[in-house]
């Protein structure tokens, strides 16, 4: 069955990708929140900034105030402020130590906690991925791949560096064209 | 001047270099935006 054997692989990845989907969108366990609610109307919440802000103003009260330490203190003072202003008005949710809880189990509505700062950190990690595996591909075409890999090429380098920012793209385009990953008489298996 | 530049594009120093600046960029990000527990968001 020549025509169904060819197919397999395709069907097979397509099969697998499908089910990374689903399961990753559809199935992905959502915690329970009841025990958590928003920082603004938290008691415990209130309660630690009044605290953090009482201690620095003690230790405020220690120094002249026309001195670089109390200078400091202020400055502290005014950014726990600032940060628990921010945590209030961005609906983060307080559990009953009163601090911040990030939400990580993939809801959209807590999407800047987790979703939008791991996609940042895959697209970076990707693009360093990316320009290194780009790199030792093109050294592994001149004459001493060995000692590029040692004494850099730095002009290729760099401007692999700044055009690597559309990898994604570039990773697309070399999958449907057959270059991102080796064909299979080039893998090597164990004997059976 | 050949040496001085295959000295400075040796795997070593190259790391040390873009090491300090990956440091340098976070320190200063960390500076100027501090207390970065969740993305901002316009929305």
């Amino acid at each position: 069955m020549p025509f169904y054997g060819n197919m397999m692989p395709t069907l097979k990845k397509t099969f697998l990708f499908l089910n990374i989907l689903f399961f990753s969108f559809n199935f992905a366990a959502k915690a329970d929140l009841s025990q958590l609610v928003p920082c603004k109307d938290s008691a415990q919440f209130h309660k630690r900034l009044d605290n953090t802000v009482k201690k620095l103003e003690t230790r405020l009260n220690k120094y002249d105030s026309a001195s670089q330490p109390a200078k400091n203190l202020q400055t502290q003072i005014a950014r726990t402020k600032t940060r628990f202003a921010k945590y209030e008005k961005e609906n983060l949710l307080c559990g009953k130590d009163g601090l911040p809880h990030l939400i990580a189990d993939g809801r959209l509505d807590h999407a800047k906690e987790f979703i939008l700062p791991g996609l940042l950190f895959i697209y970076i990690t990707g693009w360093i991925g990316w320009v290194g595996r780009k790199y030792i591909q093109y050294a592994a075409t001149t004459k001493n791949p060995n000692e590029k890999e040692i004494i850099l090429d730095v002009p290729y380098a760099l401007n692999s560096m700044t055009t690597g920012f559309i990898w994604p793209l570039e990773a697309v385009n070399e999958y449907k064209s057959g270059a991102l990953v080796a064909n299979k008489d080039e893998i090597s298996v164990s004997p059976r | 001047m050949d040496n001085l530049l295959k000295y400075l594009s040796t795997a070593p120093v190259l790391l040390t270099a873009w090491m300090s600046l990956t440091a340098a960029i976070i320190i200063l990000t960390n500076s100027l935006y501090p207390d970065a527990l969740f993305f901002p968001t316009l929305f």
